[in-house]
């Protein structure tokens, strides 16, 4: 219908709105955070999964001492890896807390900014549209309260934990490879 | 090789046991067609100099390292053929292990270095403490230094640690890789007696050593040169 009025009557006379491009136009900007970020977490995923994984790396090949002489007194492959687990995903589960600790008041601002900026306009008129569109909704949607539920607490947990465990695959393979005589040898 | 020469009181026996490393470029024949049998209840010298395959020898003993070739039998056990649980089992039960460099695990206080093999082996709780003080006294380590970190204690307290350490599970063997190297000579003398000590109907203790004060205090000497034992002395 909103078709043939334009036709009709000239898209130069009028300006037809249908309620389903009203909503459009509140939704873009949210639509568009949502994007960013998850665009946005999956990035931080991938670099905070390379960060530990190269960390515990590291660590484990300053701590080849420590794993020679524990595997010269008796300890299995499976007690080193274990201990490197553990640490790692203690490491890692404070490192969330703090995080998200860090996160929870930043919240509201980062939401705030995304709403408000044509972050991803993928050309200049969609990315004029969009600024259109969040200064005109931005009052509509008045403020954005971001809530932090506890499920998203525990995504985090969880995704911290699982990056800990990821990221004991490479010293397990290390460990398991240690010989104790050439580790005690070369150090 | 037979079980019965075990039961004649060689608690160690070897034939043209060999370890080559790649070094450089070139191979290092670090122990070269060895055959030895030893003495069970003995304090045993491997001596030579610097290179010649001791430690590399005490490793191959200890299951610390794999021999490329050759027959290892230790109390009973085809050293060669360990591997997995078997491996880090023997390692538990069957030696203790004296290094050099001490090699203590520096957050670990001198007790829960000697409780470590203990837990290790499954032996948790009060039982491992009192017994790791117990051994901690026995190599002459005072009470007061029980919960100091290594970095608090003298070289010939860190050593007497590792002593400690060593006869943590009641091992029938002690290997000890040049344990006096890092010692001044009283500490170092006092380290040997204690060693001595150690040594009896069920524990053998084999030195690593090119101290020739150090291999005349044993009841039998292995010479090695190249990789080589060139002369047994002492039965």
């Amino acid at each position: 219908m909103a078709t043939d009025i334009r036709q009709q009557v000239g898209t130069d006379k009028v300006d037809v709105t249908t309620d389903q491009s009203v909503i459009d136009r509140i939704t873009a900007p949210l639509s568009d955070a949502r994007d960013s970020s998850r665009i946005g977490t999956i990035v931080a995923l991938i670099a905070s999964g390379a960060i530990i994984l190269f960390s515990i790396g590291i660590v484990a090949r300053q701590r080849i001492k420590e794993i020679g002489i524990l595997k010269a007194v008796g300890a299995s492959n499976w007690h080193v890896i274990g201990q490197f687990g553990v640490e790692t995903a203690g490491i890692s589960i404070v490192a969330a807390l703090i995080g998200a600790l860090a996160t929870f008041p930043l919240a509201q601002k980062v939401a705030d900014g995304l709403l408000s900026s044509p972050s991803t306009g993928g050309n200049g008129g969609r990315g004029q549209a969009l600024l259109a569109g969040a200064t005109r909704t931005g009052g509509l949607l008045g403020s954005v309260n971001i809530a932090v539920s506890p499920e998203v607490f525990l995504y985090a947990l969880a995704i911290a934990i699982g990056l800990a465990i990821v990221a004991t695959v490479v010293p397990a393979w290390y460990v398991g490879r240690v010989r104790p005589a050439e580790v005690l040898r070369h150090e | 090789m037979n079980d019965p020469a075990m039961e004649n009181g060689f608690i160690a026996i070897a034939e043209g046991l060999t370890k080559h490393f790649p070094s450089g470029g070139r191979t290092v024949r670090a122990v070269d067609g060895v055959d030895f049998r030893i003495a069970r209840g003995r304090m045993v010298a491997l001596r030579g100099p610097s290179g010649c395959g001791k430690s590399t020898l005490l490793n191959l003993i200890g299951a610390l390292d794999k021999p490329d070739s050759g027959q290892l039998q230790v109390d009973g056990v085809d050293v060669r053929r360990l591997s997995g649980g078997r491996e880090v089992s023997y390692r538990r039960r069957k030696v203790g292990f004296v290094f050099q460099q001490f090699n203590l695990i520096p957050q670990l206080s001198a007790l829960e270095n000697v409780t470590l093999p203990m837990e290790l082996a499954g032996d948790n709780g009060r039982n491992s403490s009192d017994l790791a003080r117990q051994l901690l006294r026995q190599v002459g380590l005072d009470d007061g230094l029980h919960d100091r970190r290594p970095a608090r204690l003298s070289g010939g307290e860190q050593q007497r640690v590792a002593i400690a350490r060593a006869l943590a599970n009641d091992p029938p063997i002690i290997l000890a890789d040049e344990p006096t190297a890092n010692l001044d000579s009283k500490t170092g003398r006092l380290i040997i007696e204690l060693l001595q000590a150690l040594r009896g109907d069920q524990r053998t203790v084999i030195i690593a050593t090119h101290d020739v004060d150090i291999a005349s205090r044993a009841d039998s000497v292995l010479e090695m040169m190249d990789g080589q034992i060139v002369r047994a002395t002492g039965g």
